[in-house]
């Protein structure tokens, strides 16, 4: 990469100039005085330095040198105003993109919500056979999770919903009741699920995965 | 929101609500962070064009990865941290850049002092901008935006002694390019 810039004016300009000595004659290392200059402490001289020429001709030079760089450092950039608008817009396009399920139609696109899509299911599962505790749970697919912590604000607790263009996964936990076998508790709830999301919201392609996180045992009566 | 929240705290806060999904929260978060991270990406890229993309995507990379962030350490180290890498990135997918060129000058004459500072200027800039990208970040850091060495390690994920060594490298050349100018 070239990156020569300007020509110095000042006889430079066949030969560059020698290389900066490591250290000063007096064992001084340059990199502790170019420090101090940029660090501001030009004036905090240790007790060497306060009787060392090497060292005070050094720090004055390297101060003349370093001055730009100063001057260049305390320029204040302000970002340009509309900055935070184009970020906010672009955010709240993503807002939307990860938790609307979109049904393209001839006269238009369908838009359903995350939430809305979260309520059906619960309420689906809530009514089976065997079910005691509906609750929600991110999914683990990267999708999910992403509009699981997106819409946490929006949606019913009691399902997690992710959404991908027309796929919808929806994951849900369970309490079954001690009577029932879970596999069939399981194949309910799946089959309600989606009966009811395919007859409300008229959406087909989705997953519903069930996690059993307890068997809830009836009190001694 | 209670003023006697510090900086970081009133931060703590607002990424919890912007992960709940307020987006005014996030908002907050960009109108705090936005001018740091914007010097940063200026003073990064040498371009006010390219460092306006570099943070708008920096922010967006937050907020898809908000999920990801768990508060261990700041936020705004966080996001510097994505400025950088976002910058860094920028530079490996460009073209070299163009020589920086002087306007022309009067043939013959000494530039008055005008031209010669805008020209130390630009060669302050083509020697920033000429540092490998492992030098100018914790220079750019420290010197630019006003982070300590201890700050600057823990946005670019390394040590303090390695940043110091690195500024010093970086300070080293800075010095050599302006010896003919000052």
């Amino acid at each position: 990469v070239t990156h020569s810039g300007p020509t110095p004016p000042n006889g430079h300009r066949d030969q560059p100039p020698a290389e900066l000595p490591e250290r000063l004659p007096c064992g001084t290392a340059l990199d502790d005085l170019t420090e101090q200059i940029a660090d501001g402490h030009a004036s905090q001289l240790t007790e060497h330095q306060g009787s060392c020429t090497h060292c005070q001709a050094a720090l004055l030079e390297i101060e003349r040198l370093w001055a730009p760089v100063a001057e260049l450092a305390g320029v204040r950039l302000l970002p340009p105003p509309h900055l935070m608008n184009k970020i906010m817009s672009l955010v709240r396009e993503l807002a939307l993109e990860v938790w609307h399920v979109v049904l393209p139609g001839d006269r238009g696109h369908t838009r359903i919500a995350a939430r809305v899509l979260a309520a059906i299911a619960r309420r689906a599962a809530a009514r089976a056979r065997g079910v005691r505790v509906v609750l929600g749970r991110s999914s683990q697919a990267r999708v999910a999770v992403a509009a699981d912590e997106a819409t946490r604000a929006h949606r019913q607790p009691g399902s997690a919903v992710g959404i991908a263009g027309q796929h919808v996964v929806v994951d849900l936990a369970v309490v079954t009741t001690y009577d029932l076998p879970i596999p069939r508790v399981a194949d309910d709830v799946r089959n309600r699920v989606l009966a009811d999301l395919r007859r409300l919201a008229g959406v087909r392609d989705v997953a519903v995965n069930i996690t059993v996180d307890d068997v809830s045992v009836p009190p001694e009566s | 929101m209670a003023p006697a929240m510090d900086d970081a705290a009133l931060d703590d806060y607002l990424v919890r609500r912007a992960r709940d999904g307020y987006l005014d929260a996030f908002e907050e978060l960009v109108r705090h962070h936005q001018g740091r991270a914007y010097t940063i990406a200026v003073r990064m890229l040498g371009d006010a064009h390219e460092a306006e993309d570099a943070v708008q995507d920096a922010f967006v990379d937050a907020w898809r990865g908000l999920h990801r962030f768990h508060g261990d350490a700041a936020f705004g180290t966080w996001l510097y941290r994505i400025v950088v890498n976002r910058c860094l990135a920028t530079r490996r997918r460009r073209r070299p850049v163009p020589v920086l060129t002087l306007p022309e000058q009067p043939g013959g004459e000494r530039p008055d002092e005008q031209i010669e500072a805008k020209a130390r200027d630009e060669a302050l800039h083509a020697a920033i901008q000429g540092l490998p990208g492992e030098q100018r970040a914790p220079l750019v850091l420290v010197t630019f935006s006003g982070f300590s060495y201890e700050e600057a390690a823990e946005i670019l994920g390394t040590t303090v002694s390695t940043v110091r060594g690195r500024i010093a490298r970086a300070r080293k050349a800075l010095l050599q390019r302006m010896r003919g100018w000052a």
